[in-house]
């Protein structure tokens, strides 16, 4: 593919001249995020009414969504050129009651004025939650289903203890990339047409086909009320350009997605009528677009070339794709707001890279997105950019620089040849993993083709050092016995047995998280077949198979891993005291019990001999590269429920600062309550050089590691074209040795604590926490102190603080 | 017939009652509507005072004690009787400390409680002691895993019963409100937010 424009930069193009989509901008940031309950009201209502029927899980569930689908509202609650909503409000947070809905019970009167992060809800809606909704779900969301099915056991109990793992298919069949193309080539009545014909010829999928064709032909019937809505609207409007407006939505309404795409803006309005029809039947929890910049380029490049559209307009259509994609958050209960506080529904869209050929993909319509990213600044898309070092041009890496330069974090880079080499080596057939794309934060998966459900859990890495530590128990829970017994940490007195300990404490703490996820996938298989996600992948279609049963070409499940870092360092201390001093392990324990209170010679004697991960030394030793290796060969032990593997990650959102609150001190000399270091980084301050740093993450390499990873670095400025090239050649270095991804704030850890302070001063600052993006001022504020306490370097790699 | 139940205090603690005479349209009623209206206020007097019995119970009867007013209130007052209309579940409150077991069960519209275990629960929680279910039950709102992360209480058994329960405290804590009080008056009614 070839860049046509002149100007990359696309620098005359600025928000004065895209004055309606600086005011969505505007509008979308400004309003309150409101409960959306009308999905959660017509799937009760259904549900209700025909539970009993008979029907075929899968029919029945394809009804339910087919009856929302018919009945939702059609809205245009503010000037965007896209028709279609998420949810009823302009920034809705849609109840799902099959998962986390029930959560916000105790808050009905609360949530609409709490300190942080309000979501509205409004009295009535509150009353229908109460006396009308829940009643219904109270043994039917899929935890109480799964306890009700499975019965208690350890692993559900650890899993409401939060601090051992939280397992994602509570709260969601999500974290994937659908295959757009096909929809946009052929359009759905073509996948109906032929889900029918299938019905008919193999008897054994038939309940498959119907349920695919029920929930399309629903979907169908909201896009024709939001295109009858739109004419009608068009009708009553004195401004010609507001006219014009709903009239071209009503004409694309009445095109896509049942037919093909003609032109871009048709089929920039289909995904979008796609995405929001996947939220209709399952909660948004990092269902990504994927790679936009080849997805819509030919449809850019044939109007280009017939002349019916411009590159501004181009962009124009792209920002207003970005507005819409962030019409919607989660539904966050306050009791979670400390480990997901500021959380986005992290669509991850991705840019550049190569084509499934293998040559540069980086194309017009990619510069066209990232100018949309720069003028924008917002949280959702989620952004990232791919980046092959030998086959992308430097101006792409430099000007992906530049973006990030501007938003202060997005988007986020990712290694091709990495990557690439290791969804290849992990099955993926090597034309689709060059067409890999961004799951969410930093996931990895080949859209349309492959399931990953990449976080299907969020282990808890200091949960198996500490019950290694402890006989099997947690510190915080006392005397209550969770893993199997493996001694105290006094008893020990060679670090190859404290090893062992910590290799059996965390299989079995691993074993235990995938088995709740197994038996939480029977349930979902059970109770929420997902026959309109599967008809937009390859694969089920073929296989006459769901995609939650494995109907994909390819299958794994993500486990991601909070502290990796701390957990490195710990063990590397333990070490360090049992191999090369007097110290005992009696002598650490005491300290850890007292939180180094009274032993603070011990902790800097920790802190300043142990090997540090994240150092050269360290990395030479080993010890980071054996429990990623180790890790990474114990979930290939285990196969899902759709047969494929179970793939490590490390990437932590905002978990790191949650978890690390409720976690006690730990041998790396790491005090009670602080947060861990997020991702896949070291811990702040342990390297002192940047080039040091990223040697060291880099030497871990990307072959165990196929889950995906988040290494955070910040600069407190990146100040002209110098500057960004020398990022641009800080990540190349950092990808030509094996590094994996990498995320940017630019930002001082002065201004961070002024944003703080003077919240007002930032409204809208972007951050990087780890994985997805945040807005500063939205998260908690042992999250804000976890950024402003991170590790910074100068754009000479030299650590600043 | 035109009808005016009792201002729902409960349901709206931001605003104040009506006045019955702009709101009358046919002055054959109007004996009746004001007996309506001053017996829904006689009942909003008792309501706010067994309400208030609640935040001034030590820390070891404060469980009974609510459960007590829960279960006189659900008589009194048909709209919070809403809540358990069709609900039949028992739940089994434990003192860590004292190891006294209380049962709340919901059958038949009815709250009853008893000193003792039952077989079949849906519900389970453990309470390090009477501070620890007080602290949770007056905190605004309610937050169950916190004071769970905190080794506070323990649950076994399905959450979202739990979680039910909680809400119907606080919309119970709701009612010790004078008319047109706030959330505000709450939070002051439970000495400072999240504690109590």
């Amino acid at each position: 593919m070839s860049v046509t424009l002149e100007d990359i930069r696309l620098s005359g193009v600025t928000l004065n001249e895209l004055k309606d989509l600086a005011a969505l901008r505007d509008t979308l940031l400004s309003a309150p995020v409101e409960v959306c309950i009308e999905r959660a009201g017509l799937i009760t209502e259904y549900m209700q009414a025909h539970d009993g029927d008979g029907q075929p899980p899968i029919i029945f569930r394809a009804n339910t969504v087919a009856h929302y689908l018919k009945n939702k509202e059609a809205v245009f609650p503010d000037g965007n050129l896209l028709a279609g909503t998420t949810g009823s409000k302009l920034k809705s947070a849609p109840l799902y009651p099959e998962y986390i809905g029930m959560m916000i019970w105790a808050e009905l009167n609360t949530i609409s004025t709490r300190e942080k992060n309000p979501q509205v809800l409004s009295k009535e809606d509150a009353q229908k939650l109460n006396f009308q909704i829940y009643p219904y779900w109270l043994d039917r969301d899929v935890l109480s289903a799964t306890k009700k099915e499975f019965g208690e056991s350890i692993s559900t109990r650890m899993l409401e203890k939060i601090i051992f793992f939280v397992a994602g298919k509570a709260g969601c069949i999500s974290h994937t990339v659908p295959f757009f193309e096909r929809v946009l080539q052929e359009g759905l009545d073509a996948i109906i047409e032929e889900a029918e014909q299938k019905a008919a010829q193999k008897t054994e999928s038939k309940d498959f086909y119907n349920a695919a064709s029920i929930v399309l032909k629903g979907f169908l019937r909201y896009v024709r009320h939001l295109g009858i809505e739109a004419h009608r609207l068009a009708q009553n409007q004195k401004n010609p350009k507001d006219k014009a407006r709903f009239l071209r939505m009503a004409r694309a309404c009445a095109h896509v997605p049942a037919k093909p795409a003609a032109g871009f803006y048709e089929a920039v309005s289909c995904l979008w009528l796609c995405l929001v029809a996947i939220h209709a039947e399952n909660m948004n929890m990092a269902i990504s677009p994927g790679r936009l910049d080849q997805v819509l380029y030919p449809y850019y490049q044939a109007d280009i070339a017939s002349g019916i559209l411009t590159v501004e307009e181009a962009l124009e259509i792209v920002g207003n794709l970005w507005i819409k994609i962030g019409d919607n958050v989660n539904l966050v209960p306050e009791m979670s707001e400390e480990l997901f506080g500021g959380a986005g529904t992290a669509p991850a869209v991705t840019l550049g890279g190569i084509n499934k050929e293998g040559e540069d993909a980086v194309n017009d319509l990619t510069y066209i997105m990232l100018r949309a990213t720069e003028l924008l600044g917002l949280r959702e898309p989620n952004m990232n950019a791919r980046f092959h070092y030998e086959k992308n041009e430097k101006r792409y890496r430099n000007r992906v620089a530049e973006v990030i330069a501007k938003t202060k974090a997005i988007p986020a880079f990712h290694n091709d040849d990495a990557n690439i080499e290791t969804l290849h080596s992990h099955g993926a057939s090597i034309e689709h993993a060059r067409d890999y794309a961004i799951i969410g934060c930093v996931e990895l998966g080949i859209p349309g083709r492959s399931y990953d459900s990449s976080s299907a859990v969020i282990l808890n890495l200091t949960a198996p050092l500490e019950m290694a530590m402890y006989n099997g128990r947690r510190y915080s829970t006392g005397e209550e016995q969770f893993g199997p017994s493996t001694g105290e940490l006094e008893d020990f007195t060679n670090f190859n047995d404290f090893w062992a300990a910590f290799q059996k404490q965390t299989g079995w703490l691993i074993g235990q998280a995938i088995d709740l996820n197994e038996q939480m996938a029977k349930i979902h298989q059970q109770m929420l077949p997902t026959p309109l996600l599967s008809a937009l992948f390859e694969g089920p279609l073929t296989k006459g198979c769901d995609l939650i049963c494995g109907g994909a070409i390819y299958n794994s499940s993500g486990v991601t891993h909070v502290g990796f870092a701390d957990v490195v360092d710990s063990l590397n201390a333990i070490r360090y005291l049992l191999e090369e001093t007097h110290y005992t392990m009696r002598l650490l324990q005491d300290a850890l019990k007292a939180d180094y209170d009274g032993y603070e010679y011990l902790r800097q004697i920790i802190k300043h001999y142990a090997l540090k991960y994240g150092t050269k030394a360290e990395s030479e030793s080993g010890m980071s590269g054996e429990v990623i290796r180790f890790l990474h060969d114990t979930y290939q032990s285990h196969t899902n429920h759709r047969g494929g593997k179970y793939r490590p990650a490390y990437w932590t959102m905002t978990q790191h600062s949650g978890l690390g609150q409720v976690t006690h001190a730990l041998p790396s000399g790491r005090r009670a309550a602080l947060p861990f270091s997020s991702g896949i980084t070291p811990v702040p301050h342990a390297v002192r050089s940047l080039t040091e740093c990223l040697n060291s993450v880099a030497s871990l390499g990307c072959e165990n590691i196929p889950g995906g990873e988040a290494l955070n670095i910040k600069f407190p400025s990146i100040e002209g074209s110098e500057d960004i090239k020398r990022l641009g050649d800080y990540v190349e270095a950092y990808f030509i040795n094996g590094g994996q991804q990498i995320q940017f704030n630019i930002m001082s850890r002065q201004m961070l604590i002024d944003a703080k302070l003077n919240p007002d001063n930032y409204p809208n600052l972007l951050v990087r926490v780890s994985g997805y993006s945040a807005y500063f001022n939205n998260l908690t504020e042992r999250m804000k102190d976890e950024l402003i306490l991170r590790a910074e370097y100068d754009i000479n790699g030299r650590a600043v603080l | 017939m035109n009808t005016i139940t009792a201002p729902k205090l409960a349901d709206n603690p931001g605003k104040t009652e009506e006045n019955p005479h702009k709101t009358a349209e046919n002055p054959i009623h109007f004996r009746e509507i004001r007996i309506k209206h001053y017996f829904g206020k006689f009942l909003g007097i008792i309501k706010r005072a067994l309400v208030g019995i609640i935040s001034r119970a030590v820390a070891d009867k404060f469980l009974v004690v609510l459960l007590r007013i829960m279960s006189l209130i659900l008589i009194i007052d048909s709209n919070f009787r809403k809540n358990i209309k069709d609900f039949e579940a028992e739940y089994l409150f434990i003192n860590g400390k004292s190891n006294i077991h209380v049962a709340a069960i919901f059958k038949d519209n009815k709250l009853k409680i008893r000193k003792r275990q039952v077989s079949d629960p849906k519900v389970t929680l453990v309470f390090k002691d009477g501070e620890a279910i007080m602290k949770l039950l007056l905190s605004y709102p309610p937050n169950i895993f916190e004071a769970a992360l905190k080794q506070e209480i323990d649950f076994k058994g399905n959450l979202n019963y739990l979680i039910k329960f909680a809400y119907m405290a606080l919309t119970l804590r709701n009612m010790a409100l004078p008319p047109g009080g706030t959330n505000e008056n709450t939070i002051h009614f439970s000495n400072q937010k999240g504690q109590y």
